[in-house]
């Protein structure tokens, strides 16, 4: 029966939950993930009389809150890609600006190193010159240490980061699956969407999203499953999985990401593309190891160059030289979960073949397989594998000892532990090879106008590389080494032997002599100094198209490319992100404005109603009075 | 369209902090004065800036090694022209050796001066440079190169080696030479062959100066003149075979396979006249040579026709040291031409590349202090507007 008290007493009622919805929108206006809620108002049913129906008032049906899912899943998408290259791009710009060092950086410690040797060169038998260029040599050989060990810095750091990413990875899915239990309680229960809730939940579920791409499947009664890569659950219902860093098994303490359930725990890295563990898994892939790997390669690439070029050199007491720098060697590391018994030894066969790369050697069972890391193609080799024939590709030889089962892996490093072997090995000035270790003289009787070239060392190691070798011209174009053997003479051409290389040139008449002999006493000659000097910028990587130097600058280049591209992607991403948050921002966020409105307009309505009541109240009372 | 309000916070603050971010970067770049911060500012240019920067510390190194040379040859040219004019010193000498009125003590007084001008010479030869290495001595420059052992010649203990500087890209420069070329290697007679007497000439024929006549004919070979009679000679080759024969007057030319010489005088029957190819002799040798003839006394006609050739053939001798000295020292002057032409390209090289440099690396101030106050003016209107937006509330009329 319809009655103006209870039809007052409804608006009352009605506005004072709206007010209180008002209120509440009000106050979390800066809460972030909160959705602005709305009463929604409907009639109460009508009273059947004779006349029609007269309607009871007005009923709270609901309160819905503003919620986009659409907008929501896509603000959701951009957050964790913006995550991702934030993450990225933070890490890479330690690399770019560790390259950054303009005065002293890693091309500028070169061309120093090149000029002290050419200093030397220059005043072959100052020790002073000579001690500069020990001093560089050390600078030069510190200065790659340093750029390696900042590296392996920021590698530890970004593994750290790692484990603390995906703990808490862990805890926000716990989070949501204690939510999924209340929401799926309270829906069951009140029957209505328990507002508060489910905003904590998304937002749980957006920093979910930052740490990792996920897949969130909504579920009848409210509760939402939770996949990471390719479908792995991390929440079910009210169950969540762990997520725990374990140990990559080439390398321990170096995390990946794997999947704890009460089963198993399975390897999902692989199949992680977004969050900031996406992008700091992305960084250590593809830039951090590459850039090790490479600096390697330009440390192996100089001690290589250095080293042999040293070596076929004469110090200033007459010996031949030795080494300048010691390297670290090619590394294999073997899988932990290897069954068979194989160890895998590897050897830098040719330098200018290596990529800077680095592989993972597979047993298949029947055979081997090598595959890139950075871009998993399959390299090819040859060989058995053996040590007489071990298996060659890309500038390596491996040779594999034991039984490899099928399935067994190792991580074939090439250049990576390069630097962290490189040493200076010579301590003594006088020590450095400045000068050739043969010299060469056309002898003062002679009568014709042959000359003969400086000569320069093919062979350091040749046993007879200094004994004193006569060529005798016997005839116009013939001539004889060592008083035997006819040899045809050309004018111009290399002449080869014992290790050691000339030309002689013009016309020589018969019973000339040119001797190559040892270049003893000769601290004044400088042309091992001046090869050593040229030995950087020699085309010896990258299958003759790189030097040592041109490869510094290289691998400043690539970084630098790397991290302004990491920078744009993250700057459009923002943007991106910016523009999804501010289109839910303007479906679901506060407006205070619009707030002051409505709680004007429901003021206003709840007067309205207290006038109602009083009229009933007048009326009633009118109604007593009459018959008083 | 719909706004909320914390959007429209946070999209003021967003936009004024890109704004403060880009106006940090024009206020470090204008600090620092330099365009690119990092490699990822410019990877492109970063890497030209460090092959520039390569180019220009190598250019830096090419300029010392450069003073180096220069320093080097200008020393050892000083020290030529030293050694040149004791040569000139010696043969003014030997000259005046030559003159028949000499006594014998005048020519003891000669020969002492002799003497000591050689060891001058072999002090001259033995210079040292600023690093104390020896300048002729080749590679071995730490060894002395010209010894004289007691009552012999001087000898050359160095090597042939010459070393080169770097002076610029695939730019070489000697920076000196080895002692054999300069005081060994001097050619013999007229460059081409040497006369000389066999011992025992009774006669006076006295040797003139020689010359090639036709270079396809001369081989090279060594031939005796031997006189058969006062007035007819024959030339045999090493072998002993016949070439040609003749007779002969006074201050007649003979000639044999390309080259001929006069002969003055009146060489007796059975004297003999050699011709060989020329080699090389030392300056000390050919001073030596002039001592042992100063030395010795003349006593008959035969012996002073002799000493006349033999010294003739020592001032040629000595004409040809100074000239190869002379020859040397144009050598020097040529090297050191080039390395002013090297100097010169790599300063004109370097002022380009530091222009280059500049221009990659550095801020361009106009353009930047313009983009700052640009960027100032964007973030104060950005400040104000939002001061005045944040006040506008609805609340503010309840």
């Amino acid at each position: 029966m319809a009655d103006l008290m209870s039809t007052g007493l409804s608006g009352l009622l009605a506005f004072r939950r709206a007010l209180d919805t008002t209120g509440h929108n009000i106050a979390n206006a800066n809460t972030e993930g909160y959705s602005r809620q709305r009463v929604e108002l409907g009639t109460r049913e009508a009273s059947v009389l004779g006349s029609g129906y007269i309607g009871n008032g007005v009923r709270v049906q609901t309160v819905r809150r503003s919620f986009d899912d659409f907008l929501t899943s896509q603000t959701r998408g951009s957050g964790s890609g913006m995550e991702r290259l934030q993450a990225f791009a933070a890490q890479a710009e330690r690399i770019n600006n560790l390259f950054s060092d303009g005065g002293n950086g890693l091309a500028a410690s070169l061309q120093r190193f090149t000029n002290a040797v050419e200093g030397a060169a220059s005043s072959p038998s100052s020790l002073a010159a000579r001690q500069v260029l020990l001093g560089e040599s050390r600078t030069l050989a510190d200065r790659l240490q340093y750029y390696d060990t900042r590296l392996r810095d920021i590698e530890s750091d970004t593994n750290s980061r790692l484990s603390v990413e995906i703990n808490e990875v862990s805890a926000l899915a716990t989070g949501i699956a204690q939510l999924n239990g209340l929401i799926a309680r309270g829906v069951s229960e009140a029957g209505q969407q328990p507002n508060d809730l489910l905003d904590k939940r998304d937002r749980l579920l957006d920093q979910l999203a930052a740490k990792l791409n996920v897949q969130v499947v909504q579920q009848d009664g409210g509760a939402v499953n939770v996949f990471v890569g390719k479908g792995q659950a991390l929440v079910l219902g009210t169950t969540a999985n762990e997520l725990v860093p374990a140990s990559d098994s080439f390398d321990n303490g170096r995390p990946v990401v794997a999947l704890k359930n009460s089963q198993s725990t399975v390897d999902v890295t692989n199949s992680i593309a977004g969050g900031s563990v996406g992008g700091l898994l992305e960084f250590r892939t593809q830039l951090l190891d590459p850039a090790r790997s490479k600096l390697g390669r330009i440390a192996a690439g100089l001690a290589d160059a250095v080293n042999s070029q040293h070596r076929a050199g004469m110090d200033l007491r007459g010996a031949m030289g030795t080494n300048l720098f010691s390297i670290g060697g090619a590394v294999a590391q073997e899988a932990s979960t290897n069954t068979g018994n194989a160890a895998v030894t590897v050897t830098r066969t040719d330098l200018n073949a290596l990529t800077g790369a680095d592989y993972i050697l597979e047993s298949t069972g029947i055979s081997f397989q090598l595959r890139d890391v950075a871009t998993n193609d399959i390299i090819p080799m040859t060989g058995s594998g053996t040590v007489l024939d071990p298996l060659r590709a890309a500038g390596i030889a491996m040779s594999i000892s034991g039984a490899m089962a099928a399935g067994d892996r190792f991580a074939i490093r090439p250049t990576r532990e390069a630097v962290v072997g490189l040493n200076l090995l010579i301590r003594d000035p006088a020590n450095l090879a400045i000068a050739a270790p043969i010299r060469t003289q056309a002898d003062i009787a002679n009568t014709g106008n042959g000359a003969v070239s400086a000569g320069q060392v093919t062979d350091a190691a040749n046993p007879q590389l200094r004994s004193t070798v006569t060529m005798q011209f016997t005839a116009a174009n013939t001539y004889s080494i060592n008083g035997g053997g006819s040899f045809a003479y050309t004018p111009g051409a290399a002449i080869t032997v014992n290790g050691w290389e000339t030309t002689i040139s013009g016309a020589p008449a018969i019973g000339d002599k040119f001797v190559v002999s040892d270049n003893i006493n000769g601290l004044g000659d400088n042309r091992n100094g001046q090869l050593l000097a040229e030995a950087l910028n020699r085309k010896t990587l990258g299958q003759g198209a790189a030097s040592v130097n041109s490869s510094a600058a290289a691998l400043v280049g690539e970084v630098g490319v790397a991290t302004r591209q990491a920078g744009t992607n993250r700057d459009i991403q923002q943007a991106l992100h910016q523009e999804n948050v501010r289109a839910k921002q303007n479906v679901s966020g506060v407006n205070l404005d619009e707030e002051a409105a409505q709680l004007l307009r429901y003021q206003q309505a709840y007067q309205a109603m207290t006038q109602v009541i009083k009229t009933a109240s007048a009326m009633f009372d009118s109604l007593l009075s009459a018959t008083r | 369209m719909r706004i909320s309000t914390f959007s429209m916070h946070q999209s003021a603050l967003d936009s004024m902090l890109a704004q403060q971010a880009s106006l940090s970067r024009t206020q470090n770049q204008l600090s620092t004065g330099r365009r690119l911060q990092t490699a990822a500012d410019d990877p492109a240019a970063t890497v030209h800036v460090l092959e520039l920067e390569r180019a220009l510390a190598a250019a830096e190194q090419h300029r010392s090694n450069s003073i180096n040379a220069k320093n080097r040859l200008q020393l050892e040219e000083a020290t030529v022209a030293d050694a040149t004019n004791v040569l000139q010193r010696v043969r003014e000498l030997a000259l005046q050796a030559n003159s028949p009125i000499l006594d014998g003590s005048t020519r003891g007084l000669l020969t002492a001066e002799i003497r000591s001008r050689l060891d001058e010479l072999v002090s001259i030869a033995n210079r040292q440079d600023v690093n104390g290495d020896y300048l002729f001595s080749g590679y071995a420059a730490g060894t002395q190169p010209f010894v004289r052992p007691a009552n012999s010649t001087v000898q050359y203990l160095g090597d042939a080696g010459e070393r080169q500087q770097v002076i610029g890209p695939g730019q070489r420069v000697t920076d000196g030479h080895s002692g054999d070329r300069v005081f060994v290697g001097v050619p013999e007679g007229n460059g081409a062959f040497v006369l000389g007497f066999a011992a025992g000439n009774t006669g006076t024929g006295i040797l003139g100066a020689g010359s090639v006549v036709d270079r396809s004919v001369w081989d090279r070979g060594s031939y005796s003149v031997n006189f058969t009679g006062p007035g007819n000679y024959e030339v045999r080759d090493s072998a002993n075979a016949l070439v040609t024969s003749g007779a002969f007057q006074s201050g007649s030319v003979i000639s044999l396979r390309g080259i001929s010489f006069t002969l003055s005088g009146s060489p007796a029957a059975g004297d003999s006249f050699t011709v060989r190819p020329a080699a090389t002799e030392s300056v000390f040798s050919t001073i030596d040579r002039l001592v042992t003839l100063t030395s010795t006394p003349t006593s008959s006609a035969a012996d002073q026709a002799k000493l006349n050739s033999e010294l003739g053939g020592v001032l040629q001798q000595f004409s040809q040291g100074i000239d190869h000295l002379l020859s040397v020292r144009a050598e020097i002057g040529s090297r050191l031409s080039a390395i002013d032409v090297a100097d010169q390209a790599r300063e004109t090289f370097g002022a380009e590349n530091k222009r280059l440099l500049s221009e990659l690396q550095d801020v361009d101030y106009a353009d930047a202090v313009t983009r700052m106050n640009r960027e100032l003016l964007a973030l104060q209107a950005a400040q104000s507007s939002y001061a005045r937006l944040a006040q506008l509330s609805l609340f503010n009329y309840l």
